[in-house]
């Protein structure tokens, strides 16, 4: 029997110089390094960066989606969280109860068999109705996270106009340079004109 | 388009600036200069030339940007930038311990009275293991020391929560500084 290996895409971690003098994790307790770095190196390459600034925006761009990414699973954890704790009002304080675990792990995988409405019926409520309650009673935490997934949004906005500034500079030096050039021929001729003119009237003036 | 201020509105105002520029004495300037040093995130960096970490960042980038103090400028601007994003991920860590760690009120309230709570509960350790009747004056004086432990400890944990999110709006705030900033110098390389 032969062994097929399936191939598994080598992980290739790029890393900025300039992140590797700085030194800062990008990656919280809890998150994949893995998942980070295969979407850091799809998305130095699908910008091309080649130099140590090109390659520091790029990672920068990847980490702004990567907060953003971040703060919607928090906007998610905390929904989840509040309504497990709409489905065990009984239980006061800050710890986790066995039925709120039991409702947080179904909300998680949503799985939301019989065992669930059964419970849901017991207070009266619906998925829709449990939604609301935990979406109005969090509303000033999901305000703040939105208001930090938009500057996020921003930042990221920033760093790619200042990518492809990055980028384009050399064509954009060029471009100046031709300006320069013509501009500088421009200028000579008209101070050619004045010389021939001035030139043409002192002869003019000699002559008579 | 004429401008919202007049002219002599402007120079009322600069006149007027005068008289509130700050402090004027050294102790004044000294004291002022400490305001807000809870964090020190809006504190400008003080990297010399010098700095081993600035002339690092700087090398890195001297060829591409072709001149040494705009390097040295976006060097600073990434440190800064990077030092604020450093302090948000520390919040972020903060806030998901807060959440996964029992700190209910009965721990705050230990925390900050631990020694008044240990000398009533030995107390009526020490009536109970002696078969001593405990007077009711005692058992009302036990409760309503812990109902007054328990309010003066949910106003130490309200003022501890606005300081905190006070705190992290300033960081906000500072980190959207810092990356405009950074965003502002490298488009700037545009016009070089």
């Amino acid at each position: 029997m032969s062994d097929k290996k399936t191939a598994i895409p080598s992980l290739q971690v790029v890393t900025s110089p300039i992140s590797q003098l700085i030194g800062a994790s990008p990656v919280l307790p809890g998150e994949s390094e893995e998942v980070y770095q295969y979407g850091l190196v799809a998305t130095v390459q699908e910008l091309g960066a080649i130099t140590p600034l090109q390659i520091y925006l790029a990672e920068k761009i990847h980490e702004c989606l990567w907060w953003m990414r971040r703060y919607e699973n928090q906007k998610r954890a905390t929904l989840i969280r509040n309504m497990a704790e709409l489905l065990d009002p009984q239980h006061f304080g800050r710890d986790v109860s066995d039925v709120e675990a039991w409702a947080m792990d179904a909300l998680f995988a949503n799985r939301l068999d019989d065992a669930f409405i059964k419970v849901l019926k017991k207070h009266n409520l619906t998925v829709e109705s449990l939604n609301q309650k935990a979406l109005e009673s969090n509303q000033d935490v999901l305000e703040s996270l939105d208001q930090m997934i938009a500057l996020k949004a921003k930042t990221l906005a920033g760093f790619q106009a200042s990518y492809e500034v990055l980028v384009n500079r050399k064509v954009n030096a060029e471009r100046m340079r031709l300006q320069n050039a013509l501009m500088q021929r421009d200028l000579s001729a008209i101070e050619n004109e004045a010389v021939n003119e001035q030139s043409s009237k002192s002869s003019k003036a000699t002559g008579e | 388009m004429s401008s919202p201020v007049s002219p002599q509105r402007r120079q009322a105002n600069r006149r007027n600036a005068l008289w509130s520029t700050g402090p004027k004495s050294d102790a004044g300037k000294k004291r002022s200069a400490a305001n807000a040093l809870s964090h020190g995130l809006s504190a400008p960096i003080e990297l010399q030339s010098t700095d081993p970490l600035l002339i690092a960042i700087s090398n890195c980038i001297d060829q591409e940007v072709q001149e040494s103090h705009i390097a040295r400028e976006i060097a600073r601007r990434i440190f800064d930038y990077e030092r604020n994003l450093a302090y948000q991920r520390e919040i972020f860590v903060r806030q998901f311990n807060l959440l996964s760690t029992n700190a209910g009120k009965e721990t705050g309230v230990r925390a900050l009275f631990g020694a008044e709570l240990d000398m009533m509960d030995d107390y009526l350790e020490e009536q109970r293991i002696f078969k001593r009747p405990i007077a009711k004056k005692d058992h009302s004086f036990v409760s309503n020391t812990k109902h007054k432990m328990l309010k003066l400890w949910s106003k130490v944990d309200a003022r501890e929560q606005g300081e905190r999110a006070k705190q992290e709006g300033n960081s906000v705030r500072y980190l959207k500084r810092a990356s405009n900033q950074l965003i502002k110098v490298l488009k700037a390389l545009k016009a070089a």
